[in-house]
């Protein structure tokens, strides 16, 4: 499998193992569209730094192979990278940051950066150290902005920050990217917050793909179900996952956006978080069956 | 890079440029001073012609007045591991320990070149500050080692040559246990009990080995007590006593000669002391084992050798630990 012209990250069997045994990523094949707000979901643990760094070039595959706009990962490929818990030099000023940026990047928008800072407040004579978690988010979401990415990587940019900060990083995320051609690769194991950004949808459990797809399309093809307790066999098609009450049960499906309802279910649409928490609670069952 | 290399040290630059200063300073001043005191005394007469009547008392006199620098200097000795210690290990410890290396590998500037930089920048600027402060050490010491010689452990590990290549090898040892421990404190003791682990048996142990040391065999003086002073530039490794057939006697034969001779009063030595007496009248003989005062660059050459070695193979480990735990 090559990567198709309208690929921004291709994957292919890519596994990467620590130590001896331990698989963080396993037989991964992956084709995200370029353009597009990707959005990778999974409890922690489930592989999803590793993806990133396999797909930023701080890591290497074990196995299988991973390209960026059809170039292997590295220094050279148009990546803007902003890793977990966001870390800057401490004892850097904001203005220091910027220069680091600038002389270790030939493409660095300086200007713009400044820009961007000043529009968000954020004083350029600060040490990094001194900032809020929101503001130091900010600083490396502006530093990986100013690279003048392709494909912007974000690990886990909300995880520390408290729902305002939150909101605010999401917001001028989507803002950055609708001024350039940018996609956007962003992990989360709030599904909350991604469910508001993303178009496209990767779901990884203990190292492997689970679920991937655009996200419009995902939601058509799953519905909530409900209908009379049934414990026994489900004469359903396609069932993900199902919750039994005392007299109802609760079945996600998924179906073909066109099949005919069931008559005796009644069916509703189902949310993104609730069709990932729904894989995420069937995907541990069955481990634990 | 270079921006960055510069932004991330210059602290460290500052620091060795002020010590340079504190240091420097008091060294011209009491250097000059020492010169002068060295000709104006009658030492350097003494040094070239050693046979003039007062010279032991001279030099001593001398010798005694600037001993305590010479003990100060020698705490320099301990620079290197200054260097490693502060320098070297939180060097790559810290980018680990707060997760800078991620931004740091993630720019359009390859790994590579990254530390080959930063490595080379800041292993400059050190052995800079060795080489500075060993320079004006060795000058400060000009008189002293004119009478005392340049290969004693006061002279020679503050030389220039080896001071900057142990610089060297202690700030490869900071780098690559920050590398592997990835926590600055503990990359810091394990640098220092590694710098001392390794120097002071080479200084003890390995150093008198570098070449084979030339023999003295010397009758024992039973006459009066020689007059006059004699330079000590040479630097002996071994001596005692030995017999006809030229066994050296072991420590326990001459503590027993020496409670023969003595018994449990003061012991002296020395020409015409009884222990000479004693020596000559069992067939005993001095023996030393020394190095020459002009094997002096050999020494450094090879010192620095073994260290400049022994940091390549730490640096190259470094590097090498980086691109594994990195890739």
């Amino acid at each position: 499998m090559s990567p198709s012209p309208g690929s921004a990250l291709h994957t292919s069997g890519l596994s990467r193992r620590y130590g001896r045994r331990t698989w963080a990523l396993r037989d991964c094949s992956l084709e995200l569209p370029a353009g597009r707000i990707i959005g990778l979901v999974g409890v922690n643990g489930a592989g999803k730094t590793t993806l990133l760094h396999l797909a930023v070039g701080l890591l290497r595959p074990t196995e299988g192979t991973v390209s960026v706009f059809g170039r292997p990962p590295g220094p050279a490929a148009a990546v803007g990278f902003v890793a977990q818990d966001h870390p800057l030099y401490r004892w850097f000023t904001v203005a220091d940051m910027l220069h680091f940026g600038r002389s270790l990047n030939p493409t660095f928008d300086r200007a713009g950066a400044e820009q961007r800072l000043r529009e968000l407040g954020i004083p350029l004579d600060r040490r990094t150290g001194k900032l809020s978690g929101g503001q130091q988010s900010q600083v490396a979401l502006t530093l990986a902005l100013a690279k003048r990415p392709r494909l912007l990587v974000l690990d886990e940019p909300v995880a520390t920050l408290d729902p305002l900060a939150r909101r605010a990083f999401m917001r001028s995320l989507v803002d950055a990217v609708a001024e350039r051609d940018l996609t956007v690769l962003i992990s989360s194991h709030v599904v909350a917050e991604l469910e508001r950004v993303c178009d496209h949808l990767v779901l990884l459990h203990r190292g492997r793909v689970r679920l991937a797809g655009d996200v419009d399309d995902l939601l058509a093809e799953h519905r909530l179900l409900t209908g009379p307790r049934s414990d026994g066999a489900l004469e359903l098609e396609g069932v993900i996952a199902a919750v039994h009450g005392g007299r109802h049960s609760n079945v996600l499906v998924r179906q073909p956006a066109d099949a005919l309802p069931h008559p005796l279910w009644e069916s509703r649409p189902v949310s993104l978080e609730d069709l990932v928490l729904a894989y995420l609670e069937h995907l541990d069952e069955g481990r634990a069956a | 890079m270079l921006w960055v290399t510069w932004r991330q040290h210059r602290a460290e630059l500052a620091a060795a440029v002020l010590l340079i200063a504190v240091v420097a300073v008091p060294i011209v001043v009491n250097g000059l001073a020492m010169r002068e005191a060295y000709h104006a005394d009658g030492v350097a007469a003494c040094v070239s012609d050693p046979a003039r009547a007062g010279c032991e008392r001279i030099v001593e006199r001398f010798v005694d007045r600037h001993a305590e620098w010479g003990q100060r200097l020698l705490w320099f000795a301990f620079l290197p591991a200054v260097i490693g210690v502060f320098v070297g290990a939180p060097m790559l410890a810290r980018e680990f320990e707060h997760g800078t290396w991620k931004i740091a590998f993630s720019q359009s500037v390859g790994r590579n070149r990254w530390l080959a930089v930063k490595l080379a920048i800041v292993g400059a600027g050190a052995v800079a500050l060795a080489a500075i402060l060993g320079t004006l050490f060795t000058w400060w010491r000009g008189p002293l080692d004119a009478i005392g010689g340049r290969l004693r452990s006061s002279a020679f590990m503050i030389a220039a040559p080896s001071l900057c290549a142990v610089t060297l090898c202690a700030l490869a040892a900071g780098v690559l246990a920050g590398t592997l421990l990835r926590r600055t404190v503990p990359a810091m003791v394990v640098t220092l009990v590694a710098f001392v682990a390794v120097r002071l048996p080479v200084e003890e142990y390995v150093r008198p080995h570098y070449l084979t040391p030339r023999l003295r065999i010397s009758d024992a003086v039973t006459g009066s007590p020689d007059v006059g002073w004699r330079p000590a530039a040479e630097w002996v490794v071994d001596s005692g006593w030995m017999d006809r057939a030229g066994r050296r006697l072991s420590e326990a034969e001459e503590w027993a000669i020496v409670r023969d001779v003595y018994g449990n009063g003061d012991a002296v030595y020395g020409a015409g002391t009884p222990v000479e007496r004693y020596l000559a009248d069992h067939g005993l003989r001095h023996y030393t084992e020394y190095h020459p005062d002009d094997a002096f660059w050999t020494f450094q050459l090879i010192e620095s050798a073994l260290f400049l070695g022994l940091a390549a193979v730490l640096l190259a480990a470094a590097v090498l630990v980086v691109r594994r735990r990195t890739t």
